[in-house]
């Protein structure tokens, strides 16, 4: 298991957490919603990570799979003119997207 | 505007970005970007909080050669808070049902087989028997002080205090010792 995966999510998490404090106090309470989504992404990838026991090639199809769903309701939203709905999923696939970044440099790294 | 529209508007505009937007729109019409750089945050987020504006009708957009510009929509602020306050409420039916449970309660409370139990000490309610009481007088009709006060006395002994706060409350009007029911158009 990449002790540095688990390591990146909880600081990311934290930073999603600060942020959002932030954001709460200063009278933004959409941004600071918005900071939450991603802060819960951040933790569904973590979740699926430590279930696959830090199997790093199945996170990457799991980082492919989930946001496709994501996706479809962006797609949804758009089609319906639901901008927030749409935000969100932009956010969701946002947050993902620079997780598989991330997941994908580690692993190209620890096959180095 | 309703009371529903401004409702959704106070909640719109209680946050600090789209505060910021409209501070920076009062000044000039702006597109995206131009916010989104002059705001510190992503067009994407401007978007989100150009989009929540026009629902509430607070920004119109247009389009230009280039770019979609967005401009406050001068009316809506234009409305003062007073003149929200003085419209008629969503739950003016729903009001006006609590007010009557609230004066049954009240005449249940202080009249006994057509007679006053008490003089209520609190205005609220005292005008509220008042308003009962002044009902035995015929609207129009002229009466002595003494016509005044067997009326008055068959509701409670101390038909002075009823007498002189129907005077008080504009319920009746008094002229050389000749009483009548004020008209209800011109009460209060």
């Amino acid at each position: 298991m990449h002790d540095e995966f688990l390591k990146w999510c909880d600081a990311r998490i934290a930073d999603c957490s600060a942020r959002q404090r932030i954001l709460s106090e200063d009278c933004r309470g959409d941004e600071a919603r918005f900071m939450q989504i991603r802060s819960n992404v951040y933790g569904i990838f973590r979740s699926v990570y430590t279930a696959l026991d830090g199997d790093m090639s199945q996170v990457l199809d799991r980082l492919a799979s989930i946001p496709a769903a994501w996706e479809h309701s962006l797609a949804q939203a758009e089609s319906h003119g639901e901008a927030e709905k749409a935000h969100i999923e932009c956010i969701k696939l946002e947050t993902a997207d620079a997780i598989q970044h991330y997941a994908t440099n580690l692993e190209a790294k620890n096959h180095d | 505007m309703t009371e529903t529209e401004a409702l959704t508007l106070f909640k719109c505009l209680a946050d600090k970005s789209r505060l910021q937007i409209l501070k920076s729109l009062a000044q000039e019409d702006m597109y995206v970007e131009r916010l989104a750089e002059r705001l510190g945050l992503t067009p994407p987020t401007i978007s989100f909080h150009l989009k929540k504006l026009s629902e509430v009708g607070a920004v119109r957009s247009y389009k230009t050669q280039y770019y979609t510009m967005y401009a406050l929509q001068d009316e809506v602020f234009r409305t003062t808070i007073l003149e929200l306050l003085m419209e008629r409420s969503d739950e003016a039916d729903l009001q006006a049902q609590r007010d009557e449970a609230y004066r049954q309660k009240v005449l249940k409370t202080f009249f006994e087989y057509g007679k006053l139990r008490s003089i209520p000490t609190q205005k609220k309610k005292e005008r509220i028997v008042l308003e009962e009481i002044v009902r035995a007088f015929e609207p129009g009709r002229r009466y002595t002080e003494r016509e005044v006060n067997i009326i008055l006395a068959d509701y409670h002994d101390d038909f002075c205090t009823l007498r002189r706060d129907m005077i008080g409350e504009k319920l009746m009007q008094r002229e050389q010792q000749v009483y009548w029911r004020t008209a209800s158009d011109d009460l209060p």
